[in-house]
């Protein structure tokens, strides 16, 4: 699958994924291996910018719950920059913005205070889970 | 009554009894032998046919010749309207269990004489007996599956089917009724009822993933809410059950998108918890009324945070409809922005609704027109939910 492409850019202190192309079941897998490599380091701090996502499914917002949770329980950030309409639209019907919070900007995203609603942690912890 | 009525009449009260005596200790295949001797008491031949998965087509049973279109055919009129179909000398009569449309069986008109009272009620009480007779039997073999397959099923999908209450129930004063596709390929949309005293409690579910991955979310999630429920939990216990089964089960972050609702059957007052999922509609007459999107929290799986300390309230009048789908119907009819899908789907429900069907038949046909917007099999799960108050709508399911 070549649907979906994924470059690095970077901000002081934060590693930026430009992610092209339909995040889905069988497409996810490049933003997949490029989130795990970004959130090596400690404490990462990574932006996501949606602006040339076209289509997101829902295991690519599970991919995004799943960066999101394990960047927060190692004490860094994550954040989403610049969803178009039908993402945006997926990401607020599930309700998911509740803790992955769309920034209009990466510049926005980067320099965002960390009460701002995307460092919360889910509710409950998860028994035998991955470390959150 | 005349002679002939009566005679004819007690004639069917035989093959009734007869019936029941002959399947108390047979095998299903057997069925529709034990069926044609049965009504030969009361001088007709028979024939069975069932439904499909798919709603398309009504297949012999057993499996000797051509099987009938749905939408163009007097048996499938019978299937339709759910209403007795003459057809020459033939009577083409549905097969319900209960509500649940199976199939028809047909009759030689000259034996079952429906202008005659007497005979009438001892003809649909024994075709009614078949009915039961396929739903109860269905638990111990595959010949009715074999038969309503028209493609092998994947492990997901019959992971799922066998989680399903029946696709249609009606009582009282409400029905509610189900379709979900691809039939054969599904794998994380489900729904689930259930009635207790004079609430209704009613779900939809759509879980993250495809395929066998996504069943399972599935079936952890749907199993988790039932066991509460059937326990006497209320909204906001099952939307937790859910979340800690999930979270004990898997590793990841999967989750499962989902509306629990009750329905107060004598007041019309709705509870729901909206987890994530597309918010259903109040449809009264063609207008949205309603649109359940309080309640709000994270899909289930998810933990607690932001979610809703109490279920989200609206009442239905007299006559509303609850329609509740899954993200794959508004896909399937708008590739271009949601507005567009959702006002399809309302026209859709106003224009099937205006035909007086009943509602089994309304979702069929919604159904197929969302299917017909792919122009492959289509790319998600897609699931249509209706439950019609306190109007006619449990009238409009009778033979």
């Amino acid at each position: 699958m070549t649907e979906l492409r994924v470059g690095i850019d970077t901000r002081p202190g934060w590693t930026v994924l430009v992610v092209r192309g339909k995040i889905l079941f069988d497409t996810h897998e490049p933003l997949s291996r490029a989130l795990k490599e970004a959130m090596a380091g400690h404490q990462p701090k990574i932006v996501v910018d949606l602006h040339e996502v076209t289509v997101c499914d829902s295991s690519g917002l599970q991919l995004l719950v799943d960066a999101y949770r394990q960047v927060t329980a190692a004490g860094g950030a994550f954040r989403l920059a610049r969803a178009r309409s039908l993402v945006r639209r997926v990401l607020d019907i599930t309700n998911l913005t509740t803790i992955l919070v769309v920034h209009d900007s990466v510049d926005a995203a980067v320099s965002a205070s960390p009460g701002s609603g995307s460092e919360r942690e889910p509710g409950d912890r998860r028994p035998g889970g991955p470390s959150i | 009554m005349s002679e002939a009525s009566s005679d004819s009449a007690w004639a069917w009260r035989t093959a009734t009894t007869e019936l029941l005596a002959r399947t108390r200790f047979i095998t299903p295949s057997r069925l529709p032998a034990a069926v044609a001797e049965a009504a030969g008491k009361a001088g007709t031949t028979t024939r069975m046919y069932l439904g499909d998965h798919e709603q398309r087509r009504l297949r012999p049973f057993p499996a000797v010749g051509d099987p009938f279109r749905i939408d163009a055919s007097p048996a499938g009129m019978a299937f339709r309207t759910t209403s007795p179909e003459r057809e020459g000398g033939w009577l083409w009569y549905p097969l319900l269990d209960g509500t649940e449309r199976l199939g028809v069986l047909r009759l030689e008109a000259a034996a079952a004489d429906r202008s005659d009272a007497a005979v009438r009620a001892e003809v649909d009480r024994f075709v009614a007996l078949v009915g039961h007779l396929i739903a109860v039997m269905s638990a111990y073999g595959d010949a009715f599956e074999r038969i309503r397959r028209s493609e092998p099923m994947s492990a997901a999908a019959e992971l799922v089917w066998q989680m399903l209450p029946p696709l249609t129930y009606g009582a009282d004063n409400f029905v509610i009724s189900a379709i979900l596709q691809p039939v054969y390929t599904m794998g994380g949309d489900a729904f689930d009822y259930g009635v207790f005293d004079s609430t209704l409690h009613l779900g939809i579910f759509d879980s993250t993933g495809h395929h066998l991955r996504a069943g399972l979310t599935t079936a952890v999630t749907l199993s988790a809410t039932r066991a509460v429920r059937r326990a006497g939990g209320g909204l906001m216990a099952q939307a937790r059950a859910a979340d800690e089964a999930l979270a004990s089960e898997f590793g990841d972050s999967r989750f499962t998108t989902a509306v629990l609702a009750t329905i107060d059957l004598a007041s019309g007052a709705v509870r729901y918890v909206n987890a994530g999922h597309p918010p259903p509609l109040v449809l009264r007459k063609n207008e949205i009324v309603a649109t359940l999107d309080g309640g709000r929290r994270l899909p289930l799986g998810l933990g607690g945070i932001a979610a809703a300390e109490e279920p989200a309230e609206v009442r239905l009048e007299t006559g509303d409809r609850l329609l509740a789908y899954s993200d794959g119907v508004i896909e399937a009819l708008a590739r271009d922005g949601a507005p567009f899908g959702i006002d399809r789907l309302t026209e859709l429900a106003a224009r099937h609704a205006a035909d007086g069907l009943p509602a089994p038949e309304t979702l069929r046909r919604m159904n197929h027109d969302v299917l017909a917007q792919y122009d492959g099999p289509p790319a998600d799960d897609a699931t249509l939910l209706l439950v019609e108050w306190a109007g006619d709508a449990v009238g409009r399911l009778a033979p």
